[in-house]
């Protein structure tokens, strides 16, 4: 007896006709809209994360990104309890100042569970006004799904254009043979649903708020 | 795949009658449309990116064999399995083994109509599984036990007293007690449910939007994030999807990216888009011990070699059941099938059969706003008059219909007997019209097989003799008037 994979192949070999070097493939399309640099791309970005109900801070140095978190968690009457990432842009910021903050590192799921989390990204999209993050050893996945608010701090030189930059961060691993992270999600705002009579509403099943603080680029 | 098609006739019947469906019906073919239509015009690329998309969905297609071997190699590199599945019973086999191997009992899904397709949560229950859904839509219908109502959003035939009523029978041992019908109470009662089963759940099986054969990934969207707690909490995670979603590369997913989600809810982009890579890696904070993913074909590499090849490009966004004149009378549970609407209308025959579903692709007025509006361009119509044509052939269409072609095509082959047919049929109907009343003149009742026309509303009566007579009479005019018979106005376009 033939295998199920023998089997759906031999089928598909019939209807179909075999790839080869010659063979003319479609040619790559990308919009205007994904395409923007410098200047364009931050004001598209801070447009459209905020049309995806994303709130942006602009900070002059990245130092004050504690101060900025204690503020947006004040503002919001928010427990002054944190999670963060553990990649060295988020560790190495000067968090004792923040007497009132208490950071968190146990990111076991009942913990995380309505919490605030503060992050870093990967990119920051302007095409869509969505941040990329990747998962690794200095970032879990669930930091951007688990808790009720996700602050992600992303440097001005993490601003791309669109998708394609991400495409070309995930072949730094694919042409070396490396694998890509397990996870690369872009988060386009808050979690929302339009399943009950097509009406949206917000914090469907991830975070019901998501603050974006821009930094300067580094160097 | 069960399905109920047979009963097309009379579940509209019942669906034409039921006012909040209507309201329903109304929001979705109104809203629907006119935002994919803003979204649309805002991107000045948007039709050279749908005969791009289409180009690639064919071009993967022409050569399905190759992507999915690629695909395959990738995934296994990057540390997954692969499993497939030549029928939908192999594929829920597969699954439900993958579950036990992992001693688990509590199973979390997100939305994913392949799965629907197979009926695997029944067949997950049937071997002890607990399963839980967990897109607020498809946890509506599956406390409801019943079929989706729309591939995009599957409870959208319910009103929030209809959805409050069913969480506070499926609520009360989770200690919810009040009754709400506030939307945004319903929506909080059902994170605050499903965040515990996120929590305790030994399997995530979610679908696929598209798999990328260049790096073996998978993609997900989302608007709510539960395919991403789905495919991140669980220690193991079941991708279940089929064997058509192939793309080559990353750029080609980024081409279908920007249409998905303008086509199917006029957003410029869903709120989560995810790719999985495999399982959890060496440091990494959390996710998935093992991934799995099982190609499903369940007649798929058949409809590659039939007529019907185009309906593979389909990337299941709704567009055209939003804009369906019959869609948006009747509603998705009349089709009897988990796909609905045009798209529906010729998958199901294909993956059953005409003689099971050849309500289906009737069921169009082949108005064409269904292909006017599909991101793949898929010649919609034109593949359900290829149902419609196997059924002729088949012999399966109803006698009355048989019959009245057969009179059509032999009067249309008979030009005098057919002038006959129609000065007849006029004078007919002028006898059965009253005197015109400032409506104008209708014919409240046809006699015969035509009776069906004025059960639920009258005929114009006809004016002015048949459009061979009034051609006529419009030569001549011309004739008298400039000495040449010239091109009649109206007809000179």
């Amino acid at each position: 007896m033939s295998s199920a994979r023998e089997e759906i192949f031999a089928r598909l070999h019939k209807a179909s006709t075999p790839l080869t070097a010659d063979t003319e493939k479609p040619q790559p399309l990308v919009p205007a809209v994904a395409q923007t640099t410098g200047a364009a791309c931050l004001v598209q970005f801070k447009e459209k994360a905020t049309a995806l109900a994303c709130t942006v801070a602009e900070l002059d140095r990245i130092q004050d990104v504690p101060q900025e978190v204690t503020r947006y968690l004040n503002e919001r009457a928010l427990p002054a309890d944190i999670w963060c990432s553990t990649e060295p842009a988020i560790t190495s910021l000067p968090w004792a100042a923040q007497t009132t903050l208490t950071l968190h590192a146990d990111i076991a799921r009942n913990k995380l569970d309505g919490g605030t989390s503060v992050t870093g990204c990967l990119a920051a999209v302007a095409e869509t006004g969505a941040l990329a993050v990747a998962s690794g050893a200095d970032f879990a996945t669930r930091l951007g799904y688990l808790p009720d608010t996700h602050i992600v701090v992303c440097r001005q030189d993490q601003l791309v254009g669109g998708f394609e930059d991400v495409w070309a961060h995930i072949r730094q691993y694919t042409t070396s043979s490396a694998v890509p992270p397990r996870a690369i999600n872009f988060i386009g705002g808050p979690s929302r649903t339009g399943d009950i009579e097509a009406t949206l509403v917000m914090g469907a099943h991830g975070p019901r708020a998501v603050h974006v603080i821009l930094v300067p680029a580094t160097g | 795949m069960q399905i109920t098609s047979d009963q097309f006739h009379e579940k509209s019947a019942e669906a034409l009658q039921d006012e909040s469906l209507a309201g329903a019906l109304f929001v979705l073919g109104k809203m629907f449309p006119l935002m994919r239509e803003t979204v649309a015009g805002q991107l000045p690329e948007f039709e050279a990116l749908r005969d791009r998309a289409r180009d690639i969905r064919n071009h993967a297609l022409d050569h399905l064999p190759d992507y999915l071997d690629a695909f395959e190699k990738k995934v296994i590199a990057n540390g997954g399995r692969v499993h497939w599945a030549r029928t939908g019973a192999e594929a829920n086999r597969i699954v439900a083994k993958l579950c036990k191997e992992a001693d688990a009992r509590q199973v979390i899904k997100s939305k994913s109509m392949v799965t629907e397709e197979l009926e695997l949560n029944d067949h997950l229950e049937a071997e002890g599984l607990t399963v839980t859904e967990t897109d607020l839509g498809e946890y509506i219908i599956q406390l409801r036990k019943e079929k989706p109502f729309h591939i995009v959003g599957p409870a959208l035939h319910l009103s929030a007293g209809q959805v409050s009523d069913t969480f506070y029978e499926a609520h009360q041992e989770h200690g919810r007690s009040e009754k709400v019908e506030d939307k945004a109470k319903l929506v909080e009662e059902a994170r605050i449910v499903l965040r515990e089963r996120f929590k305790n759940a030994d399997v995530g099986i979610t679908g696929a939007n598209f798999l990328v054969a260049e790096t073996g990934q998978i993609a997900l969207v989302t608007n709510e994030g539960n395919a991403d707690l789905t495919a991140t909490l669980p220690k193991r995670h079941i991708v279940v999807t089929g064997i058509e979603k192939v793309v080559p590369t990353l750029d080609d997913l980024g081409v279908l990216l920007r249409l998905l989600p303008r086509s199917a809810t006029g957003q410029e982009t869903s709120n989560y888009v995810s790719l999985y890579t495999g399982p959890r890696q060496d440091g990494d904070g959390d996710g998935p011990g093992s991934f799995d993913i099982v190609l499903v074909d369940n007649g798929r590499s058949n409809m590659l070699d039939s007529p019907v090849k185009e309906m593979l490009r389909c990337i299941r966004c709704g567009a055209c059941l939003n804009s369906c004149p019959i869609y948006g009378a009747v509603g998705g549970q009349a089709y009897g099938s988990v796909y609905s609407g045009p798209m529906g209308s010729v998958w199901t025959p294909a993956l059953t059969s005409v003689s099971q579903a050849g309500n289906l692709p009737n069921a169009s007025t082949f108005c064409g706003k269904c292909e006017e509006v599909c991101p793949v361009r898929i010649p919609l119509p034109k593949l359900m008059r290829h149902w419609r044509e196997k059924e002729f052939e088949q012999h399966l269409s109803p006698t009355t219909a048989r019959w009245g072609l057969g009179v059509w095509t032999w009067l249309a082959r008979h030009p005098r007997s057919y002038r006959l047919f129609v000065r007849l049929g006029l004078i007919g109907m002028n006898v059965m019209a009253p005197a015109p009343s400032q409506k104008g003149r209708w014919i409240a009742k046809l006699p015969f097989i035509a009776s069906g026309w004025t059960e639920s509303r009258n005929l114009s009566a006809p004016s002015g003799g048949s459009f061979l007579t009034q051609y006529k009479q419009a030569q001549k005019a011309a004739l008298e008037k400039t000495g040449h018979p010239s091109k009649t106005e109206g007809a000179s376009k």
